[in-house]
């Protein structure tokens, strides 16, 4: 499921695992959410916002980003390779999807090891450390039309596509 | 759950005994792990051959979430030391600048995305937390004269993140903890003692990447690497790289030996010998009027 507007990341759990490419095979969504873009350049339009999970058919790669379509064939686009992964990923922690991917290297299940309930815990243990300045550092998003006109102001000519 | 514990207990007093009783007692370990549900026997098994192996497969295994959570506590724990510099205009200026460097970077997302801080210290310092969360001192802000320079800075954080520093600072023998693995493997979510372990573990784990970040530094050849990396992100952002060297010769000037980079990375010199053959024919910084009057603008007091 793709969102056409800026979606915050809930729990996931995605492979850290260098990202294999393989041309027609289905890769997921590795990062909280990733950009799904016109060009193969983190400068270039954005046509949609994928979230951790999703999975999509991948073609080419090039200057480090890797050509996908959704399913049902409607979009197409651009992501990061470093924010896809081969690896299929299970949100929920219950039933066959869990036991699958208990057994097998090539499906994660999302939640695995340090998580917000470890946090939470060691947060009541060291009552003293103080999150707050780092909620609110998680809050400033700069989505990348403030970036691009950023740089042209500062006189900077980045044409959409030629970035990487 | 007991059993679990114990098990756990045993591993903390023999772990210094050697490779071969750690085997033993990470296979009782998993044993009562599988025993309490958190992992299935095929985990177990695998568990105990990585610790019987090497901690890399483990650490292949971490994933961004897992990196995500590790480096908001890293984070607030540097925050303990070094006080945040509330000025919104100042950190809205680096994190616009910062998220240039980011999006130039061959990992332009994290799991939680990357986000700077200005830090209230005179130390020339900064500090990237897994996952892109990114501290920059006042002090370090100091030895930059124009945008290209504080670009530099950023970028060479942001390499830190790209790179994993952060994350391969975690010892090996961590990955060795038999609740370490039982953690990770688990699919079902830890409770009572087995949570209790896992946060000790997760303790041990912050506590093995904020010493290296701030007490002990990286090695030298992941700070040249970090700047050859910069590099390569500052000339896609269409910055001059220039603005790296402009900033360390200025960071020669100001550094106090045995403070910030002093002590953590290599000398501004050094780091000029190693990164001058890939700025050949870069050129002096240009200082476009409106680039610079912004910078000074967002800058001013820092």
């Amino acid at each position: 499921m793709i969102n056409h507007s800026p979606v915050i990341a809930g729990t996931a759990a995605l492979l850290i695992a260098t990202a294999a490419f393989a041309t027609g095979r289905e890769m997921s969504v590795e990062v909280g959410t990733a950009e799904i873009r016109t060009q193969p350049s983190s400068f270039s339009s954005i046509v949609a916002t994928a979230k951790y999970g999703d999975r999509f058919t991948v073609g080419e790669q090039k200057s480090g980003y890797t050509k996908i379509t959704t399913a049902d064939q409607k979009t197409t686009g651009w992501i990061a390779t470093s924010s896809l992964t081969k690896t299929k990923i299970v949100l929920a922690a219950s039933g066959k999807n869990a036991d699958l991917a208990a057994s097998s290297d090539e499906v994660a299940l999302a939640g695995k090891g340090f998580n917000a309930e470890v946090e939470k815990q060691y947060r009541v243990k060291h009552a003293n450390i103080d999150f707050t300045w780092i909620d609110k550092m998680e809050k400033v998003k700069i989505p990348t039309s403030e970036v691009l006109k950023f740089l042209r102001e500062g006189g900077i000519s980045v044409s959409e596509g030629g970035a990487k | 759950m007991k059993r679990f514990l114990l098990s756990l207990t045993a591993l903390t007093l023999i772990a210094a005994a050697g490779c071969k009783l750690l085997d033993t007692v990470s296979q009782v370990a998993t044993s009562a792990a599988v025993a309490g549900g958190a992992i299935t026997p095929g985990q177990a098994e695998g568990i105990n051959k990585t610790v019987s192996a090497t901690g890399k497969a483990l650490f292949d295994k971490l994933t961004t979430e897992n990196e995500y959570w590790i480096g908001r506590s890293v984070g607030a724990t540097i925050l303990q030391t070094y006080k945040p510099y509330d000025n919104e205009a100042a950190n809205r200026y680096i994190n616009v600048l910062g998220q240039t460097m980011a999006l130039s970077s061959d990992r332009p997302e994290t799991f939680g995305g990357y986000h700077f801080l200005i830090i209230d210290t005179d130390e020339i310092n900064a500090f990237a937390a897994p996952g892109g969360l990114i501290f920059v001192s006042r002090g370090l802000i100091k030895c930059c004269k124009d945008e290209d320079a504080l670009a530099s800075v950023l970028a060479h954080e942001v390499a830190h993140v790209q790179l994993l520093h952060g994350l391969k600072s975690i010892t090996t023998s961590r990955f060795k903890d038999a609740a370490f693995t039982a953690g990770i493997e688990a699919t079902k979510a830890l409770a009572g003692d087995q949570l209790a372990q896992f946060v000790t573990v997760f303790e041990g784990t912050l506590n093995d990447i904020t010493s290296k970040l701030v007490v002990n530094g990286y090695s030298h050849s992941l700070e040249f690497d970090a700047d050859a990396t910069a590099i390569t992100i500052i000339k896609r952002a269409g910055y001059n790289p220039e603005g790296l060297r402009e900033m360390l010769k200025q960071m020669e000037v100001l550094l106090k030996p045995g403070k910030g980079f002093g002590k953590t990375h290599p000398t501004p010199a050094e780091r000029i010998k190693a990164i001058d053959s890939k700025l050949k024919g870069a050129g002096a910084v240009a200082k476009p009027a409106a680039r610079q009057a912004r910078f000074l603008k967002a800058m001013t007091g820092v």
